[in-house]
């Protein structure tokens, strides 16, 4: 009996922790959307030494971007009836191999859920495809237009579009004077027949997927200056800031997270950079480490990114959103704590994926598209206004080099009259550690308190001192009269040394007969400095 | 600039200014070293002048028969000196001991005064007045009962008060006799060789001032009778004489050659003891007198009285307060904003000071050492802190007193064995 009580106590104090693990990954994954898996990405090939190579990462990419979850699958490790647990399923055919999958070739003709098609199209799989006229066309150069966006100069080597005229507003592929609609829909199924990795396919994509799951139409586009470290140019992350200050262009600044050596001084000047960014209307975005770069694992990372994000936040620096590759979507979500916990993040293009393996379950709930500036240089506009792309897009733009480098950049951003959206402005929150911290049109609130981005700080200095050098009275003053002094008491030292040296030669010539007399044993009574009577 | 900043200015002035004061000093100090070592010893020309000599002594038993020895060893004509010894008011063995002294030596003219509780225990200037009723000579000298004068030490004292009507007082040099004993006594060996030949050499040969040290010194009879003996409330009977006597236009010489050897304090205790009598006694004297600085008649001792002044108000405020302002500003309660200054100018002045206080050491026989020069730098930071402390407490000490109008208490130094 005594053991049973003494087990039943064991269990109740192993047990009673378990809540409040539970409570804290609840919170944890509070931000994330916690949708079911709707959707089945099968593909059938990565087609590594093709221009369909970066397919996957595509669709992977543009379904975080859009904030939607998924589960990937290759036609040759597909299972039968694996489709039926689907709304929606996406197939990627990215070669004309023949499917050697009986199972996947039967679901596909059972299918009665939402399906995309993407590229080569399999004859009999799916039976509404075969009747689709596609014409083919070898080395073309094509635009992409997306509602009033163009993307221009895309060479392709094997185009194939269906051959019909696009609908109103409908994204386009242009051919010399031809113009082919990027996807046709029928009924439940959907067919893009071509899919290349560029940027202008990928925001075609991007667009057709908005459709197919029917997003709202509003997308947004912000800005990113990504890979700042302690040791990027500083100096030219402040100009940058002050530039986009007075251009009125709100801009994000990715931060890498440096969990070393955080009180030191280039730490602390770094802080100081960021506090001046935000007060330039700049919005401090942190940079999800790859754990390929972390030799210690995610568990450390974790601990790590808590330290990182408790100290940015104990420096007046409120990091608000997340930038991640696409490849570190496939590493476990709560062996990445705490930048998981961001509401809001920037989905970097990631052409380092190869072997997708196993997809998590979790999105953010707003994301956006990472494009190069470039991108949007090579996009013509219908309208003076630069407009927006149909999905969430966030320009990725290098920290200049050089102050040219920034005008050029600069310039491309202002004469494309570009429709930027604050970063802060999307309501982001998030809850790491103690701290909670939320943003809006209203500003920036810390554990339900607004918090001053105004920086009145001092000047950056080339040389940062740690703390602010106090300021001395009579300074000019003392420093003389330390220098006066020192001249002094070295001068007084001097003297005091030859009087030493001096004085032992006077000791020596005064007590030298008293040494050789004590030595010889004589009475010393009778010597003029004799010291008798002494005890 | 706030209220700390200012007196944070004024204690650096204080400090430095009294530290540079103490360096002129201490080589005024080293020539006249060299001076004395030039000349011969003094020599009584002519018939010796007779001399007496006084030592006051309360429960002295423990050394008061090698002090009378000594003395009556001196290198004097007996007939032209006595010894009284005061006991004064002694409760262990000194009166029989005395006794005996006295008994064997019958040829020699040695008076004991025994005084009990109603005549006597009022301190060293009471026991003083006392053998200064029965003192015959014209010359009086003065020892305290741990002596042990050289033999020569009377001649070289009565020779240079002969030799010179302008001499009030002619004051010789003490030594210690117990300085192997322990760190205290090897600190206090150093500390009194380094005040006699800073303080007392130097500024006799700046400005022929010296202040009586309480023994081993000589005085004329016709100033004991000019200022009506000693003053009896005065703790420091020895400074308190010394500016009776400059203020009759004598001046005080210190003759280094005249050397007595005297025990000094071997433990903590006794030692703060005796200094905080010191203190009080000084401080005692430096109010009594204070006036005399604004004294047109009084210039002579002007630089004394500020020297006091300085040591015991002004020195000790400045060390005192600027410390208080340091740690308090340590501690966030004060703000000061002057910049102060380095580190490598007080490491240099911490230097300055040990080779200043070597330098002293350099005219004595055995002193000039390599550990000695290292106990120089050990005292910077404990028995100079140790006399902030034990000033601190005797300033404080002596105001208490006259809030509550008693007098200072004598405080016997306890004597050792040895």
């Amino acid at each position: 009996m005594k053991q049973s009580i003494l087990i039943l106590i064991v269990l109740t104090l192993i047990v009673l922790p378990m809540p409040a693990i539970d409570g804290e990954e609840a919170d944890a994954k509070d931000n994330l959307t916690m949708t079911t898996k709707e959707v089945l990405l099968i593909y059938d090939q990565l087609a590594v030494d093709t221009v369909y190579r970066d397919n996957l990462n595509t669709v992977e990419t543009l379904l975080s971007a859009l904030s939607q979850t998924a589960e990937i699958v290759a036609i040759d490790d597909y299972d039968a009836g694996q489709m039926s647990g689907y709304q929606k399923v996406i197939i990627l055919k990215n070669t004309k191999n023949v499917i050697n999958n009986p199972a996947f070739m039967a679901d596909c003709q059972n299918y009665s859920g939402a399906l995309l098609y993407i590229g080569f199209v399999a004859p009999g799989l799916i039976p509404s495809l075969d009747s689709v006229p596609i014409s083919r066309q070898m080395g073309r150069t094509v635009s992409v237009n997306l509602n009033g966006l163009a993307s221009n100069s895309i060479w392709v080597d094997d185009l194939r579009v269906v051959d019909e005229q696009p609908g109103p507003g409908q994204t386009a592929i242009s051919v010399g004077t031809s113009v082919y609609p990027f996807s046709k829909t029928m009924e439940r199924l959907t067919f893009v027949p071509t899919l290349i990795g560029d940027p202008g396919f990928t925001l075609g994509l991007g667009e057709t997927l908005k459709d197919w799951f029917g997003l709202a139409a509003t997308a947004q586009m912000t800005l990113l200056i990504p890979d700042i470290y302690p040791f990027s140019d500083l100096n030219m992350v402040i100009e940058t800031s002050n530039a986009f200050y007075a251009n009125g262009i709100p801009f994000a600044l990715g931060v890498v997270p440096i969990d070393d050596n955080m009180d030191f001084p280039a730490m602390a000047r770094f802080y100081q950079v960021l506090r001046y960014v935000q007060s330039r209307n700049g919005t401090i975005i942190v940079h999800r480490p790859s754990p390929a770069t972390v030799s210690d694992g995610n568990a450390v990372l974790s601990e790590k990114m808590y330290a990182v994000i408790t100290k940015m936040v104990e420096n007046g620096v409120y990091p608000l959103g997340l930038a991640t590759g696409e490849s570190l979507f496939f590493d476990e979500v709560s062996n990445v704590n705490p930048l998981n916990l961001f509401s809001s993040g920037i989905i970097l293009p990631d052409s380092g994926v190869t072997e997708p393996g196993s997809k998590e379950t979790w999105a953010l709930r707003w994301a956006s598209l990472g494009v190069s500036l470039e991108t949007i240089a090579g996009t013509s506009s219908q309208n003076r206004n630069f407009g927006n792309y149909p999905i969430n897009t966030t320009i990725i733009m290098p920290l200049p080099a050089n102050e040219a480098a920034l005008a050029a950049q600069l310039g491309i951003i202002n004469n494309k009259w570009l429709t930027l959206t604050d970063y802060k402005r999307l309501n982001n929150y998030w809850t790491i550690g103690q701290n909670t911290i939320a943003s809006s049109a209203s500003g920036i609130w810390v554990n339900g308190l607004p918090v001053s981005l105004s920086y009145d700080e001092e000047p950056i200095e080339a040389d940062y001192r740690y703390q602010k050098a106090p300021e001395y009275s009579l300074e000019k003053i003392f420093t003389a009269g330390n220098t006066f002094l020192l001249t002094v008491v070295g001068i007084i030292i001097l003297l005091f040394i030859v009087i030493v040296i001096f004085s032992r030669r006077v000791y020596l010539n005064k007590f030298r007969k008293v040494v050789s007399n004590e030595e010889k044993k004589e009475p010393v009574k009778n010597l003029p400095d004799q010291e008798d009577n002494t005890p | 600039m706030n209220v700390f900043d200012y007196l944070m200015l004024i204690n650096i002035f204080l400090i430095w200014s009294l530290l540079f004061v103490n360096i002129v000093l201490i080589v005024a100090g080293y020539v006249y070293y060299l001076k004395v070592e030039k000349e011969p010893p003094p020599e009584i020309i002519g018939e010796h002048p007779f001399v007496s000599i006084m030592v006051p002594a309360h429960n002295e038993g423990v050394v008061i028969v090698k002090t009378v020895a000594a003395l009556l060893a001196f290198d004097y004509p007996w007939d032209r000196y006595e010894i009284i010894v005061i006991n004064d008011n002694s409760s262990d063995n000194s009166a029989e001991l005395l006794k005996e002294i006295q008994d064997s030596n019958p040829s020699r003219n040695l008076t004991v005064i025994n005084t009990d509780n109603i005549t006597g225990g009022k301190g060293k200037s009471n026991a003083l007045n006392i053998g200064y009723q029965q003192a015959k000579g014209e010359f009086i000298a003065i020892y305290d009962a741990d002596n042990t004068p050289e033999h020569k030490a009377l001649t070289y004292l009565a020779a240079e008060l002969r030799a010179d009507d302008s001499l009030g007082a002619v004051i010789g040099k003490f030594r210690t006799r117990n300085k192997e004993v322990n760190l205290l006594t090897r600190f206090i060996n150093i500390e009194t060789l380094s005040f006699q030949w800073m303080a007392q050499a130097g500024r006799w040969q700046l400005m022929k001032l010296s202040t009586i040290p309480g023994t081993n010194f000589i005085l004329r009879r016709t100033i004991i009778e000019a200022i009506g003996g000693w003053d009896e409330k005065a703790v420091a009977e020895d400074t308190e004489i010394s500016f009776r006597i400059y203020l009759m236009g004598y001046k005080i010489k210190f003759q280094p050659k005249a050397v007595t050897w005297e025990q000094e304090p071997q433990t903590l205790g006794v030692w703060f003891r005796q200094r905080t009598r010191w203190v009080k006694g000084n401080v005692y004297v430096l109010i009594k007198n204070i006036g005399y600085l604004v004294d047109k008649d009084a210039r002579k001792i002007r630089f004394d009285i500020f020297y006091f002044l300085s040591t015991y108000f002004l020195l000790l405020t400045a060390l005192v307060v600027s410390d208080v302002i340091f740690f308090m500003n340590m501690a966030g309660l004060v703000s000061t904003t002057i910049q102060g200054f380095s580190n490598l100018l007080w490491f240099t002045a911490f230097i300055m000071f040990i080779l200043g206080v070597f330098i002293a050491l350099t005219t004595e026989k055995g002193e000039m050492t390599v550990s000695n020069f290292f106990i120089i730098a050990l005292m910077y930071f404990t028995y100079c802190q140790m006399w902030i402390i034990v000033t601190v407490y005797g300033v404080f000490q002596y105001f208490i007193d006259r809030i509550k109008k008693q007098d200072s208490k004598w405080y016997k130094t306890e004597r050792f064995q040895g």
